[in-house]
């Protein structure tokens, strides 16, 4: 079977833009939650998010492309252009027939559906823009990226709520294993800090007021985010042919559903995940020195996350480190898995674990060292990072660290 | 609003999410005797919220688990006595 590695990373978040600023953000802990920035915050009950700020389109993309990006496709094709350049892949290759790219978001262009839905209902027009469609299509991200980086081979977006990104690198994954893509851009992208959909989240009452505290028994609620991120995959055997930079390996996914509820996760669909991507791997609990936690710090998922840890690791779920990084950059939906992944990778590289944020005090029913506040130094032989959606559809990767004689930077 | 209005407002809000007969529902019951669960409760309060004018906060809101948690956390709202004694509407 055909290894797969990450040979390029890129990262846009409410930790800033780019993989170094995300990388000290993690390491220093730093919260990108925060009042809302601009008007967005009038008529809302809920008064923070972790935004992405900084980012000024008109100087990244030229206007024809600009017209028909939605603000999330925006970040994707951002977030593929770092990955890209890391990875140092050069256009007019025999690469870019084969290579596809597989995106994940929730809820695709929010900002234009909105705009389109204001000019018609509160402004009274009788037509909006001719860009509406590509702009709000969940496909946008997906596409724009293909274009920008003349990539032939299969592309598509995957929907999974809050384990999109997850799904789509484990898809990837699949792609470049069966040799259908021998490169794969892959990740997710979401922009959904808009009036109309954030008046969706407010009605479910699991948004917190004012910090995030995952897996702390003063948590209250998840912190809805902003962002992307994009992995360049290729077989070990491509990579090592181009002489490129191997940034880890994904060693698994697993995938399962809860057949259960539609908000309510289960304990049981989420073990199983986690046991398939370990499986996948070739690996067992043992070989797993961190966790990258869903972590919404909602009290449901938190309680029946470190269930299903505590089902998948039996005693060592009280001593393996498992952090939610959605305390410092949010929870972005679609975008999650694929930011956390670049966080997996970041903390199996530099040999570091980031810490889960705004930790007050533990919660019995999450009892797990959920690396309080702090980062701290470590060195990772391998990494999971947990995707849990609304739905009850999930997705689980491991990431290796691969020795420098197999090709590891 | 009196405590027999709340009730009458209660019953016909939860005769949207359950096959329970409105005469037949009572402070006594829980929502899973409606077979409503928490995601439909969520819905429930803020129909309820629409329909009387008043605005329930999220942490009352996601422990509301009966019939009589509706009655008791929402009287409190509205200013009924019943309410301010902690749960002592009783109905039915």
């Amino acid at each position: 079977m055909r290894r797969v590695v990450v040979t390029g990373m890129g990262v846009i978040s409410a930790l800033g833009r780019g993989r170094e600023a995300f990388r000290e953000g993690l390491r220093v802990g730093r919260c990108g939650i925060g009042p809302w920035q601009g008007s967005l915050g009038e008529g809302l009950r809920m008064a923070v998010g972790a935004q992405v700020t900084g980012f000024d389109p008109a100087t990244i993309f030229q206007r024809g492309p600009l017209n028909v990006m939605d603000r999330f496709a925006q970040f994707g094709v951002w977030a593929a252009r770092e990955a890209c350049e890391q990875a140092g892949l050069k256009g007019g290759g025999a690469w870019q027939e084969t290579a596809g790219v597989v995106m994940g978001t929730c809820v695709g262009g929010q900002q234009s559906t909105d705009d389109g839905y204001a000019a018609l209902y509160r402004e009274g027009k009788a037509a909006i823009s001719p860009f509406t469609v590509p702009r709000v299509m969940g496909n946008a991200a997906a596409s724009q990226i293909s274009m920008e980086f003349g990539l032939r081979g299969p592309s598509f977006s995957v929907a999974s709520a809050c384990a999109s990104s997850n799904h789509a690198l484990g898809l990837a994954l699949h792609l470049v294993r069966s040799g259908l893509g021998e490169v794969m851009m892959a990740g997710g992208s979401e922009a959904p800090l808009v009036y109309g959909h954030l008046k969706a989240w407010e009605a479910l009452r699991v948004v917190a007021p004012e910090v995030c505290r995952p897996f702390c028994a003063e948590r209250r609620g998840m912190v809805l985010g902003e962002g992307a991120a994009v992995l360049v995959l290729e077989s070990l055997d491509h990579a090592r042919r181009r002489g490129a930079t191997v940034l880890g390996e994904l060693a698994g996914a697993g995938m399962s559903s809860d057949a259960g509820h539609i908000t309510q996760p289960s304990v049981e669909g989420a073990s199983v995940a986690m046991e398939r991507a370990l499986a996948d791997a070739g690996l067992t609990p043992d070989d797993i020195d961190y966790i990258n936690a869903h972590g919404t710090g909602t009290k449901v998922n938190d309680v029946t996350e470190s269930r299903a840890i505590g089902r998948v690791f039996g005693e060592r779920a009280r001593t393996i480190p498992v952090s939610s990084t959605k305390s410092m950059h949010g929870h972005t939906l679609g975008a999650a898995g694929a930011i956390e992944a670049v966080a997996t990778l970041l903390a199996l590289g530099d040999g570091f674990v980031p810490p889960t944020m705004g930790f007050v005090r533990a919660d019995p029913e999450c009892p797990l060292d959920v690396v309080p506040n702090r980062s701290r130094p470590a060195r990772l032989r391998a990494a999971m990072s947990n995707g849990f959606a609304f739905g009850g559809l999930n997705a689980v990767l491991v990431f290796r660290r691969l020795p420098a004689e197999d090709g590891g930077g | 609003m009196t405590e027999d209005m709340l009730l009458e407002a209660v019953r016909e809000v939860l005769g949207r999410y359950t096959e329970v007969p409105g005469h037949q529902i009572h402070a006594g019951l829980s929502f899973e005797d409606l077979g409503i669960d928490s995601l439909t409760a969520v819905g429930v309060v803020a129909d309820l919220e629409e329909k009387l004018g008043i605005t329930i906060p999220n942490d009352e809101a996601l422990e509301v688990r009966s019939v009589g948690d509706v009655l008791e956390r929402l009287g409190r709202h509205l200013g009924l006595e019943g309410g301010e004694a902690g749960g002592t509407v009783t109905a039915g």
